[in-house]
């Protein structure tokens, strides 16, 4: 199963993930078009967490059972049986928030567009996930086991 | 009337039940497998039926799972058919339609059914009940056929709230009447029930707390209204009670599978006779903040027990032994979760509130022994799993205490320990 694996001590904090996430789950797909048109619609699936000089970042962590799709009342998240990936189909997610409710890591977040849910997708259209490849210090690693 | 055998049969095509199958296929491919459901729709969402009713989704989006579940699954689904009666000796299930299937594993997944006071003028025309597609597609017709304007809602837990939204978006005039001092008795407290209140007041809906229907008025058997205990009389040409379920354990009575207020499952999900599991609404399971078992007809129960219950009629060997009420609900707007204790009760009880009525926001921590039992939470709910799951872990959050209420709480405020643990070892690495 594909994750991504956060570095605490390597982590400085700089919210990159996050700006690239967003950039990667634009439309553009360009970071200053989707900061200049899209910025009201674009929330990080991804959330840099810091107290002190302690960071890390969060998404979500394709658990092996899935408290999520267990919650969903919409049937809107599944996990995708050729990647193993947990993902949200926002066109059947009604918003009630349950999966928010269960998640352990806290790493299902409220979307901006609308009443619907935000989470890791690893990148699926990309490859590496944006947040691993564009971390300055290798804070974020993406493996497969 | 014929004979059908079957390793594995399902009552139910709800919740519980397709994660049964789900559950059941994970681990054994081919085992036959029938599901029987007095419904006739393939499977749907129940807690969508207010969405539906108020045209916030279409009816293709109200379907649980892709219209070749069945076929993938390799189901035979008897979709229409009542299961009247269990035996468990014979391990047989006698339908309405007189067939008798006999099974090597069965799961009850009967859910529950709406419960309608027992008062004179329940069964006249324009009083409803609202748990099914059908009930939802009923008032539908009524209130357009009939051209309702004005409709009564008794109860106003979740699917009385929902229900607001739902009939207020057909332009009715919206009037609920309350048992309990607030809405959402079960879930919210005092605090966070008046925001929302204020939500609820604020579309225009008359919530009448602290009473109930005394008596349905009728014309020529048709409701018109309703007197309340209170003496207040409320004209409606719709009424609707939303005041619970109670579990349907009728097709296991006269056997030996044991039932209390719902059927009583142990942490495997077995009933009381061998090879005779049940899950969700139907149950009666354990609910280890009470320590006690009792019904818990939640979305994610049921879908867990399911699960469980599956595993267990495959072979496997799980439990599900962190059973507890939990409920998120958005009310006109207004995100609201609650989870686990949240009515406190004795001396070793420990309250944390913050309340923010000028941005309607709240949080409400239970704690009991230094763990988290119980959580309310409105407006900001974005981190609110990772209270759960301190809930279900039943962590002590002793050296934490201090942050537990801070607007930066995350995973970072827990032990290094838990952190791990939450992401399975794997994530982040400390």
């Amino acid at each position: 199963m594909p994750r991504i694996v956060a570095k605490e001590h390597l982590c400085l904090g700089c919210r990159l993930c996050e700006i690239h996430c967003m950039v990667a789950h634009s439309r553009s797909k360009k970071i200053l078009k989707a900061y200049s048109q899209e910025k009201d619609a674009l929330s990080p699936r991804i959330l840099v967490e810091d107290a002190g000089r302690v960071s890390f970042a969060v998404q979500c962590r394709h658990c092996e059972n899935p408290q999520c799709v267990e919650a969903c009342i919409a049937g809107a998240m599944s996990r995708d049986p050729e990647t193993d990936a947990v993902l949200c189909d926002t066109d059947n997610c009604v918003g009630c928030y349950m999966c928010i409710m269960v998640c352990p890591a806290g790493a299902v977040l409220r979307s901006k567009k609308g009443k619907v849910v935000s989470k890791c997708d690893l990148c699926a259209e990309r490859g590496l996930p944006a947040c691993v490849e564009n971390c300055p210090n290798e804070a974020l690693a993406y493996v497969e086991d | 009337m014929s004979r059908i055998d079957t390793k594995y049969l399902i009552i139910g095509n709800s919740t519980a039940a397709i994660a049964g199958i789900e559950s059941i296929r994970s681990i054994d491919e081919h085992g036959g497998i029938i599901l029987i459901s007095s419904e006739t729709e393939r499977t749907y969402s129940r807690p969508l039926i207010s969405y539906l009713l108020s045209g916030e989704i279409d009816e293709k989006n109200i379907f649980y799972r892709p219209a070749d579940f069945y076929e993938k699954n390799k189901i035979r689904a008897f979709l229409g058919c009542e299961a009247i009666q269990v035996a468990d000796e014979t391990r047989t299930v006698f339908t309405a339609k007189k067939d008798h299937i006999h099974f090597e594993k069965l799961l009850i997944a009967t859910g529950g059914a709406a419960i309608v006071p027992d008062i004179p003028g329940a069964k006249s025309d324009g009083v409803f009940t609202f748990l099914t597609w059908k009930d939802a597609s009923g008032i539908r017709k009524f209130v357009q056929n009939r051209k309702a304007h004005n409709a009564v809602i008794v109860g106003a837990g979740l699917i009385g709230v929902k229900l607001m939204e739902s009939l207020l978006a057909l332009n009715l005039k919206v009037d609920v009447v309350e048992l309990a001092s607030h809405a959402l008795s079960m879930m919210l407290d005092e605090n966070a029930a008046e925001l929302a209140h204020t939500k609820i007041a604020g579309q225009g809906v008359n919530l009448h707390c602290n009473t109930t229907v005394a008596q349905i008025l009728t014309q020529y058997d048709v409701v018109s209204g309703v007197r309340l205990e209170n003496g207040a009389r409320v004209d409606c040409d719709i009424l609707i009670f939303a005041i619970g379920v109670h579990p349907n354990i009728d097709i296991v009575k006269d056997t030996g599978i044991k039932t209390d207020r719902g059927i009583l499952v142990d942490e495997r999900m077995q009933t009381s006779a061998p090879d005779i599991y049940a899950a969700g609404d139907v149950t009666q399971g354990y609910d280890f903040l009470f320590g006690s078992s009792r019904p818990i007809p939640i979305f994610p129960n049921a879908s867990t027990q399911g699960r469980i219950a599956g595993v267990n009629m495959a072979g496997g060997d799980q439990t599900f032994l962190s059973g507890m009420a939990m409920n998120s609900v958005n009310v006109f707007g207004l995100p609201i979760i609650s989870v686990g204790f949240v009515h406190p009760s004795g001396a070793d009880c420990e309250v944390l509130t913050n309340l923010d009525a000028a941005k309607s926001t709240y949080k409400k921590i239970i704690l009991r022994d230094n763990r988290i039992i119980g959580l309310i939470l409105v407006n900001d709910i974005d981190r609110a799993g990772i209270y759960t799951g301190l809930i279900r872990s039943k962590l002590d959050v002793r050296e934490i205490r201090g942050q537990l209420m801070t607007n930066n709480f995350g995973l970072i405020t827990l032990p290094k320990e838990y952190r791990k643990h939450v992401v399975s070892g794997m994530g982040i690495e400390v």
